[in-house]
């Protein structure tokens, strides 16, 4: 008798999790915000940590946060703005440091997914940035690592073949089709596939703020592309991991949920 | 922003994957695909994991085994790879008719017009992605743009096993920043006069002037038109083998003289011509190839924009191609000429009698004498003169 292949590590969820308005959606109305994480890892698998982009983490929150957890999930978190938004040139060093020291627990207990480095759309490919790339993959090349360009004009073989030689994973992101977005893509460049659903809010994408640029309800039809993508990156990577960032009115649990049972029905998890 | 419909199936080491998925011992194993019995075998195909280590295709055996001693060397097993080269076609067929065979694991498939059926062409692209995966074992990379060569270059980049779907506003973006050795049609060759010249990316090809297009070589224009991710080729279904009609004469003994040649490709001219009249079809390009005495070999070609099929008009762009191609002022071994962008050339309707009717009743006249009792049952005076 053969044994059955094993389901690929799989995993879906969202960016962020400490959201109020998630009540009555995803977490049981009236709970406290200190149950929201063990909440959520009732449903979910993995949660990816933003808070760590406004904040540099520190160690003993993340062990708090980390013991909050009800059910065991994987934590992917997103690198400090100092190290992708706003460097300065004189002090990027000192934040890796501090971002490092903040997020050891997370490694040390074989529950950190990856590190997302998320780039704005004002990183342009162009030499001071790409040494400054490089710089940093090097700098945090003891984290699983992925990065996730806004601009369009990173995808090119060079840095693909760049991210293969260094193991770090390039995230697909699902936005808006607009020029100077990324284009519609999969691929995978390390043991890590890493997807982010930003929503396809095209009217608000370049005009809204933080909060109305993601807000976005995915369709099921949406969706249901997803699938064999997912099912096509899992045999390239050892895990799969897929973050709702249209955090608005509770649509990231909810379309997070709704992708989870198109996969689950695919027999993917 | 809708993406193109012109999809590229890239199953880069087809032959490594097969054997990788018959044998799960190879899975992170280093290994090739090389004829083991040849005295200079050299490398046919090979794992990622060889990749990494150095190895490539085309590079001879014992020098891979030098760079990575515990590769592992599979014999290749044609009859595999071709099965599975046709399945990947019928599962491209069921899709659309409009399939085309571009080399090993290569196909490209139209999908306009299908999207009523199987949804937008990312959706289509993603059913066929898992189509290929379930029913040969492949992860192929795909890309969709509104062309071949854009197409092309997509799959390149997105290597391997990726997918990348590109509306028209996004094609130039993404290939001008692209290596220029990712645009089809440059070779090593090529590649090598880019680097003098500083052309490194796509880009830099696609802003060359006119005049400087030229000054690269016979298909500089046409490779700086691509990389401005222009290509109007359709998608082409036709079997590979009825894309082109050749033919070739062995000299004997050598010649240099110009009358000889020209008798000699008037008759190939004749051959190949009654062969694509008989299936109502006509050519556009015209391509020579010369041997010499000492086994160089040279090559010519032209084109005309529409398709012709009377032997007049075929041997007018043989010429041409043949004087192209004659470069050398050496003793001529062999002439080739191929016959290529095939398409059916049925009757021109005219509301009066055209200029050149009385030619096509001529042509028409002795193509049923060559059907009936064959080709060397007329000939041409100076044909009969030559070979005398």
């Amino acid at each position: 008798m053969t044994t059955p292949e094993p389901l690929p590590d799989i995993r879906i969820g969202t960016s962020g999790y400490d959201y109020p308005e998630w009540e009555g959606v995803l977490y049981p109305k009236g709970i406290g915000r200190k149950e929201y994480l063990g909440s959520y890892s009732q449903v979910f698998g993995s949660v990816e940590l933003n808070f760590s982009y406004y904040g540099m983490p520190k160690a003993e929150n993340v062990r708090t946060l980390m013991a909050r957890t009800r059910k065991p999930i994987d934590f992917s978190i997103k690198a400090n703005q100092a190290l992708t938004h706003k460097v300065d040139p004189a002090t990027w060093q000192d934040s890796v440091m501090e971002f490092s020291k903040g997020i050891a627990p997370l490694q040390e207990d074989g529950q950190l997914c990856a590190v997302l480095l998320e780039f704005p759309y004002s990183f342009h490919y162009q030499d001071n940035e790409r040494r400054y790339l490089d710089k940093i993959l090097k700098a945090l090349s003891s984290f699983p690592l992925v990065v996730e360009f806004r601009g369009a004009d990173w995808f090119n073989a060079r840095v693909i073949d760049g991210l293969k030689e260094r193991s770090v994973g390039l995230c697909s992101v699902d936005v808006p089709r607009l020029e100077g977005l990324p284009p519609l893509s999969d691929l995978v460049t390390s043991d890590i596939a890493y997807v982010r659903f930003h929503g396809r809010n095209e009217a608000t994408w370049w005009n809204g703020d933080s909060g109305t640029r993601y807000e976005y309800l995915y369709s099921k039809d949406e969706l249901s592309t997803w699938v064999p993508r997912l099912e096509a990156m899992s045999t390239q990577a050892k895990k799969v991991r897929g973050y709702f960032n249209n955090h608005r009115r509770g649509d990231a649990p909810a379309n997070a949920k709704e992708l989870v049972a198109l996969a689950t029905a695919a027999k993917l998890i | 922003m809708s993406s193109g419909t012109i999809l590229h199936v890239n199953a880069v080491g087809i032959m490594a994957a097969l054997e990788e998925g018959l044998d799960r011992s190879l899975r992170c194993r280093p290994f090739v695909v090389a004829n083991l019995d040849a005295p200079r075998s050299v490398v046919l195909d090979l794992s990622p994991q060889a990749h990494r280590e150095g190895l490539r295709r085309g590079m001879v055996l014992s020098h891979a085994r030098n760079l990575c001693r515990d590769v592992a060397v599979m014999a290749p097993r044609p009859e595999l790879y071709a099965a599975a080269e046709e399945r990947l076609w019928r599962i491209g067929l069921e899709y659309t008719p409009i399939v085309e065979r571009a080399g090993r694991g290569h196909l490209f498939i139209d999908l306009c017009g299908t999207s009523r059926l199987f949804g937008a062409p990312e959706d289509a692209a993603q059913k066929l992605r898992r189509d290929i995966k379930e029913e040969i074992g492949l992860s192929p990379s795909i890309a969709l743009s509104t062309n071949k060569t854009v197409s092309k270059v997509a799959t390149r980049v997105f290597r391997p096993a990726g997918f990348v779907a590109l509306s028209p506003n996004e094609e130039s973006g993404l290939i001008r920043m692209q290596p220029v050795g990712l645009l089809p049609g440059v070779g090593p060759v090529l590649l090598g006069r880019f680097g003098l010249l500083d052309i490194d990316e796509i880009g830099d090809l696609a802003d060359l002037s006119e005049c400087e297009a030229h000054a690269i070589g016979p298909r500089g224009p046409e490779l700086v038109t691509r990389a401005r991710g222009v290509d109007t080729s359709p998608v082409d279904p036709e079997p590979p083998e009825r894309r082109s009609v050749s033919g070739e004469v062995v000299f004997e003994p050598d010649t240099t003289d110009p009358e000889v040649l020209r008798l000699r490709l008037e008759g190939l001219v004749t051959e190949l011509g009654f062969t694509l009249r008989k299936e109502g079809r006509g050519a556009k390009r015209a391509s020579v190839e010369l041997g010499y005495t000492d086994g160089m070999r040279s090559f010519g070609t032209a084109r005309i924009a529409r398709v012709v099929a009377r032997d007049d008009e075929l041997a007018s762009i043989a010429k041409t191609a043949l004087e192209s191609a004659r470069k050398r002022r050496v003793r001529i071994r062999r002439l080739e000429l191929r016959l290529s962008e095939i398409e059916s050339a049925g009757p021109e309707l005219d509301l009066f009698e055209p200029k050149d009717a009385k030619l096509s009743k001529l042509q028409n006249a002795l193509d049923k004498i060559h059907g009936r009792f064959g080709l060397a049952a007329i000939e041409s005076c100076a044909a009969l003169a030559v070979k005398a």
